[in-house]
């Protein structure tokens, strides 16, 4: 089904939008909860707690892509439950590992809490991802957007995992250093 | 600032490029590399009995007969063959592919569908093997093998893959795995039979 049409269903309150979501995206949000949290019970909670999220969300958003929309409520509930869950955080998963690899951007010490401040920031990242080349732009959101191992990424994009590891690194550096530049408080 | 806030505001990065990023980027590799493939391949096809284990690299070809013990396990010593290859996922409910450049390896084509079916990492291809009902026999000291007419290939898969294939849409979801692995290589080559098994 389209996602007009199963947006068009959340609108109608009808309970086929949640189905069909599930069908169609199910895939994409176990995958990406399972990255963050690797611990595939806790993932299925997140992933049916996004079914719910996404029913209270629409009405009143109507989102133009419903995959990244319903991706990102995954992604924000596997990140909260890794924040609460030690075990997965030590355990080893790519939500773990992930963290580990942007305390190198951050000193963990400042704070951007403020909403405008964040939403700034926002802005100045995506204006930053703009600014990498395609191949840079596809490894770096599939790994810390779809939280991607290293070794899927290098398959993906036909590279070896240390070339992916080396892009990696250079286009944090290049994030440091382009949000210190615009004065933030990292 | 804390690793956890930066981690969830690279979640709000623009949604057109965190669609664009669910398919990898097209390989701008030139057209002399791509010449360099097309030769290596060519010399591997010259090579008629390279070319027949190359044709199975990385799978297990054995007889279906349990008393026939000739196996081949052709990872190791031949060259990889590439070329486009069919990767079949779901979308709205249909089956449908898209091509891309691979080894015809079947861990690479595995690891393709699992990306277009956004299946998640832990999934994992343990192993195909293709069997046939090829007979050995023996006489005056001499061993002769007789080709089968039946091939069977069994594809063994981790068992948190059955989770995907007994939930909404599983069975195009199977389908389409079949379809990838029993579809890529030697166009003249499909099984007879295909296996799905899930490894305990």
């Amino acid at each position: 089904m389209e996602d007009v049409k199963i947006i068009e269903l959340y609108y109608e309150r009808d309970k086929r939008a949640i189905d069909e979501t599930a069908a169609k995206y199910g895939g994409l949000c176990m995958s990406i909860s399972m990255n963050i949290l690797g611990v595939r019970e806790d993932a299925q909670e997140c992933v049916n707690d996004t079914y719910l999220r996404t029913w209270e969300s629409i009405p009143p958003h109507r989102p133009s892509l419903l995959s990244a929309f319903v991706g990102k409520i995954a992604r924000n509930l596997s990140i909260n439950r890794l924040s609460r869950n030690t075990a997965a955080k030590r355990g080893g998963s790519q939500g773990a590992l992930i963290l580990d690899e942007l305390s190198g951007i951050v000193s963990g010490s400042g704070s951007v809490e403020e909403e405008a401040e964040a939403k700034e920031m926002i802005r100045d990242i995506n204006a930053f991802i703009g600014t990498l080349s395609e191949e840079q732009r596809y490894i770096f959101l599939r790994r810390y957007w779809y939280c991607d191992s290293i070794g899927d990424i290098a398959k993906s994009c036909k590279k070896s995992s240390n070339a992916v590891t080396v892009s990696l690194a250079r286009t944090r550096g290049k994030l440091k250093e382009y949000l210190t530049e615009r004065g933030y408080d990292l | 600032m804390k690793k956890e806030r930066l981690f969830e505001l690279l979640g709000e990065a623009d949604e057109q490029a965190v669609t664009a990023a669910m398919t990898p980027p097209k390989k701008s590799g030139t057209s002399a590399k791509r010449l360099a493939f097309a030769a290596a391949a060519c010399i591997v096809l010259i090579a008629g009995a390279v070319f027949l284990r190359q044709q199975f690299n990385g799978i297990i070809v054995e007889n279906l007969p349990a008393g026939s013990e000739e196996q081949y396990s052709s990872q190791a010593d031949t060259a990889v063959a590439q070329g486009d290859t069919e990767i079949y996922y779901v979308q709205n409910g249909e089956i449908v592919s898209a091509t891309e450049w691979l080894s015809w390896e079947p861990q690479e084509v595995f690891a393709a569908w699992k990306r277009q079916n956004s299946i998640a990492h832990d999934v994992r291809l343990i192993s195909v093997s293709i069997t046939d009902n090829g007979t050995d026999t023996e006489s005056g000291g001499v061993a002769a093998h007789t080709a089968g007419d039946r091939t069977v290939m069994t594809v063994t898969v981790s068992r948190e893959l059955r989770e995907y294939f007994d939930g909404e849409g599983g069975d195009l979801l199977e389908q389409s795995l079949q379809k990838t692995m029993t579809g890529y290589g030697d166009p003249n080559f499909t099984p007879d039979e295909y296996r799905l098994v899930y490894d305990n």
